[in-house]
């Protein structure tokens, strides 16, 4: 296990810092870190301005926690994108997911 | 990069680029030249990436005359594709000559020889002239050194590419912008779909879809779209399984095998279906999506539809992606769209060289090496059916469980020969792609319009006869040119055309390539033909030659000499050397002239020159193999179907029809043998020049695939014999060229008549038979 993502919370809203490298590796982090904050957070926001690499086992967990915060009835929103993670999501034919989020 | 690699392993392979870069660049010339008026931009792209290949890899060595010239050289190629300058016939031919002088300092480069500027300096100065469009140089000829850098025009194709065409690009951002993007879905016209469902597991085996879709997009343009169905709860997820499965959408010029490739190493954890789409069905789906977006725009603030289906989630993420630039898609401002539609013809354009070689789908191999191998194969082979046989004789009734495995043993060993003879299986583009500018130089040079028309140019031949092939062809095809066509009077005058054609052709036949050159020129000038014949001694008064025969005078020795012969004959330049060089190859030429009408070469040579699938026969106590393809039937004849021809010849009917029979045991002198057809068998074989003709042999033996020792590389050429082979027993047994045999016993007849063996010789170019 690799170090564990930074969580900021203000107000209601979670903030979660994505690491660089979020490749295979980093996934089981992001999955516990995400299952903290949903529920708890009807607000989640993931900072993606340091995102170097992502890997599709990381993005699955991020669509899994989209889709949930959206049974929950929160918001899942994403901000700083950097070109090489909007790169990987229309690579992979998710640009509208990345899209739908990063409007929220 | 290690730090200590060998340099001269890539030079090498750079020599070996830029051959065929420059062969490239000279074919797409060609087009240029042919269409002046209306030349594809595509195609001065692809001569601009020649160029700018070699100067790539040349920049790499420091060859600093080559960088120079071909830096100037493609500037000016520059110009010309993006309509800064008009074409010219003049500007074709000096780009013509640029290319060979390119051609030179590659060699030079390649022999480490001094570099020479003089060499390409008057060229270079004519280029300029050229790129500037008023006579004056757009610049001064850099000093050599330290120019490939600071000189460059960066082109779209510089921008992107890394290296020079030898390395890998590492795909790892590949050029896809925004702006690209939109441009790509707009021209977007998948020719396959891939269906791409990761088995769960997928993901633990540190298989990344993400790289494959990266590596798809180096084969085309590649849309990808997810199917979310299989996702499940946060809560309940374990990141390393594959939840997402993908359909890809690749609009590309590669075959499917390309495409399976990407997924060799995960085709055993996936579903995978590769479909071809048919263009027409393609565009229409794709009209479609782009009509369902539409509705669909009003939905995007509802945030992940997971299970909307897989096409409704394609015309979403369009829409949105055009949208993002806040313009409607069809109704894009002008000006900006031009600019990228310019960089996007030159990208994918410029992803066919460098995606050839930035995916590894060919290796170069050493001929030396794949020779060692044909060879070694070709004596497994031997030893197979050695095996087989002794296995055979060893143990007669308890050979069945033996048998099958030597049954597979041979199944194994005939794929094995396959796949590598097709190692060296090449197009015969490589030597047609070069005729097209010896037409044109030559009607130039006479004054002739001529249209050249070729055909078949893909058909494969192993590489030992392609590189063969280019003398006879070159000679053919002059000869063509000069003797064959008419002048532009003449033909005015006999109410031709204007412009005379030439068909060059390759196909396989009967297990053969056959090549073809004919014109509709005026045809061979029987009279002329046989006067000079008699003239020169070659023929008596009292010939008794047939039209066929006269046209075949051509490739007598006598008329190969000097214009005072073609001046006079029809036709007739080095034609002797041309049949010598094809009869060489284990092939045959012959001629069929119409008069006033056209000529027409036939030139029919061996696919390979390794292996055949042949008949065994036994012909007394002689084994000899009749190669398989010729072989039509064999029969029995009845004694009333046996007839004797007043020239001594005999025919035998088959159902109706007269057949030759060819008697093996007399031409090669057998002893022992059964002499008349009634008692043996008659195999029908097809011939090229004799159409059907029987042989006589004992009995038939057996097929079996064998190896072919050339008697002319270990001998000397033998009429009626193509080449020998092993066989299982160890005995050499020689392999029966029917159309050989069937001149011979043509020949007989001939001789019969002339009693002047000259004559023979003359007319079929073969020496005396062994059996006079």
């Amino acid at each position: 296990m690799s170090e564990a993502f930074e969580i900021k919370v203000e107000n209601e809203k979670a903030i979660i810092r994505l690491q660089p490298i979020l490749d295979m590796s980093a996934s089981d982090d992001l999955l516990e870190s995400l299952r903290s904050c949903i529920p708890a957070h009807k607000k989640m926001v993931l900072d993606a301005g340091d995102v170097e690499r992502v890997s599709t086992p990381c993005i699955q967990v991020l669509l899994a926690a989209a889709k949930k915060m959206k049974q929950v009835g929160g918001q899942f929103s994403i901000e700083n994108v950097t070109p090489k993670f909007e790169q990987s999501m229309r690579e992979l034919g998710l640009s509208e997911y990345l899209n739908s989020w990063s409007e929220n | 990069m290690p730090q200590d690699f060998n340099l001269d392993q890539f030079k090498a392979t750079y020599f070996e680029e830029c051959q065929e870069l420059l062969a490239a660049a000279e074919e797409h010339l060609a087009i240029v030249q042919k269409e002046l008026t209306n030349v594809d931009v595509e195609v001065l792209h692809a001569i601009f990436r020649c160029v700018h290949s070699i100067k790539g890899g040349a920049g790499a060595f420091n060859f600093t005359d080559l960088i120079s010239f071909s830096h100037i050289f493609e500037t000016l190629l520059d110009k010309l594709r993006e309509g800064e300058i008009a074409i010219s016939p003049q500007l074709a031919d000096r780009l013509i000559t640029a290319v060979d002088v390119l051609a030179i300092l590659v060699q030079k480069a390649q022999q480490d020889e001094v570099e020479d500027p003089s060499l390409w300096h008057d060229i270079a100065e004519d280029l300029k002239l050229f790129t500037s469009g008023d006579g004056e140089p757009v610049e001064e000829i850099q000093e050599p050194v330290g120019l490939v850098i600071k000189d460059y025009n960066l082109t779209p194709e510089e921008e992107e590419e890394q290296g020079w065409g030898l390395f890998i690009d590492i795909p790892d951002a590949p050029s896809l912008s925004d702006d690209s993007d939109v441009e790509d879905l707009k021209d977007f016209n998948p020719n396959y779909r891939i269906t791409f469902v990761p088995e769960p597991h997928l993901l633990r085996f540190a298989n990344e879809p993400l790289l494959l879709v990266r590596e798809l997009s180096t084969l085309g343009t590649c849309k990808a779209t997810a199917d979310l169905s299989r996702m499940v709860d946060l809560d309940v997820i374990n990141p390393d399984e594959a939840y997402l499965s993908w359909i890809f959408e690749l609009e590309t010029d590669r075959k499917k095998s390309d495409i399976e490739e990407v997924f060799e190493f995960v085709v055993d954890d996936c579903e995978l279906v590769i479909e071809k789409l048919d263009p027409e069905t393609a565009k229409i789906k794709s009209d479609d999506s782009v009509q369902m977006a539409a509705p669909k725009q009003n939905v995007q603030d509802v945030p992940s539809p997971p299970t909307v289906d897989a096409d409704a989630e394609i015309s979403v993420e369009e829409k949105k992606v055009v949208e993002k630039p806040a313009v409607p898609q069809l109704e894009k401002p002008k000006l900006p769209e031009t600019k990228k539609t310019e960089t996007q013809v030159s990208a994918p354009a410029a992803a066919t060289p460098s995606s050839t070689a930035g995916k590894i789908s060919s290796i170069r191999v050493e001929l030396d090496r794949v020779d060692r191998l044909v060879n070694m194969v070709g004596e497994l082979v031997i030893s197979q059916a050695m095996l087989k046989q002794q296995a055979e004789d060893l143990m007669k009734d308890s050979s069945h469980v033996m048998q099958q495995g030597f049954e597979d043993l041979s199944a194994h060993t005939r794929e094995l020969q396959e796949s590598v003879m097709a190692i060296r299986m090449q197009p015969v583009k490589s030597v047609f792609a070069r005729i097209p500018r010896l037409v044109r130089e030559l009607s130039g040079k006479l004054d002739k319009k001529i249209d050249l028309i070729t055909h078949g140019e893909m058909t494969e031949v192993d590489k030992t006869v392609i590189e063969q092939l280019m003398d006879p062809l070159t000679h053919m095809i002059r000869n063509s040119v000069d003797h064959g066509v008419e002048t532009q009077e003449e033909r005015a005058a006999f109410g031709k055309p204007e412009r005379a054609t030439i068909t060059l052709s390759a196909e396989h036949r009967s297990g053969r390539i056959q090549i073809e050159v004919s014109d509709d020129g005026k045809g061979i000038d029987r009279e002329r033909v046989l006067q000079k014949a008699i003239e020169k001694g070659l023929l008596p008064m009292d010939h008794d030659l047939q039209d066929e025969e006269i046209d075949n005078l051509i490739f007598a020795p006598g008329f190969s000499t000097a214009q005072t012969v073609s001046d006079v004959s029809g036709r007739g330049v080095g034609m002797d050397v041309v049949r010598r060089n094809v009869v060489s190859l284990g092939g045959r030429i012959s001629v069929f002239s119409t008069p006033g009408k056209g000529t027409r070469f036939l030139m029919s040579l061996p696919l390979t020159l390794a292996v055949l699938d042949g008949m065994i026969v036994r012909c007394g106590s002689e084994k000899y193999i009749i190669p398989l393809t010729s072989v039509i039937e064999s029969i029995h004849p009845l004694a009333e179907e046996v007839e004797t021809l007043v020239n001594g010849g005999t025919v035998v009917c088959v159902r109706g029809e007269y057949i030759r029979i060819v008697n093996l045991f007399r031409l090669f002198n057998i002893k022992g043998a059964i002499e008349n057809p009634t008692e043996g068998l008659v195999v029908i074989v097809e011939t090229e020049r004799y159409g059907h003709v029987g042989i006589i042999v004992d009995e038939l033996l057996g097929q079996q695939q064998v190896v072919i020792k050339s008697l002319e590389e270990n001998y000397d050429p033998i009429a009626g014999i193509s080449a020998a082979t092993i066989l299982g027993n160890g005995k050499v047994s020689l392999i029966l060229d029917v159309d050989g045999l069937a001149d011979m016993e043509h020949g007989t007849e001939r001789r019969r008549t002339f009693a002047n063996l000259e004559q023979q010789v003359l007319l079929t170019g073969e020496q005396a038979h062994g059996h006079d």
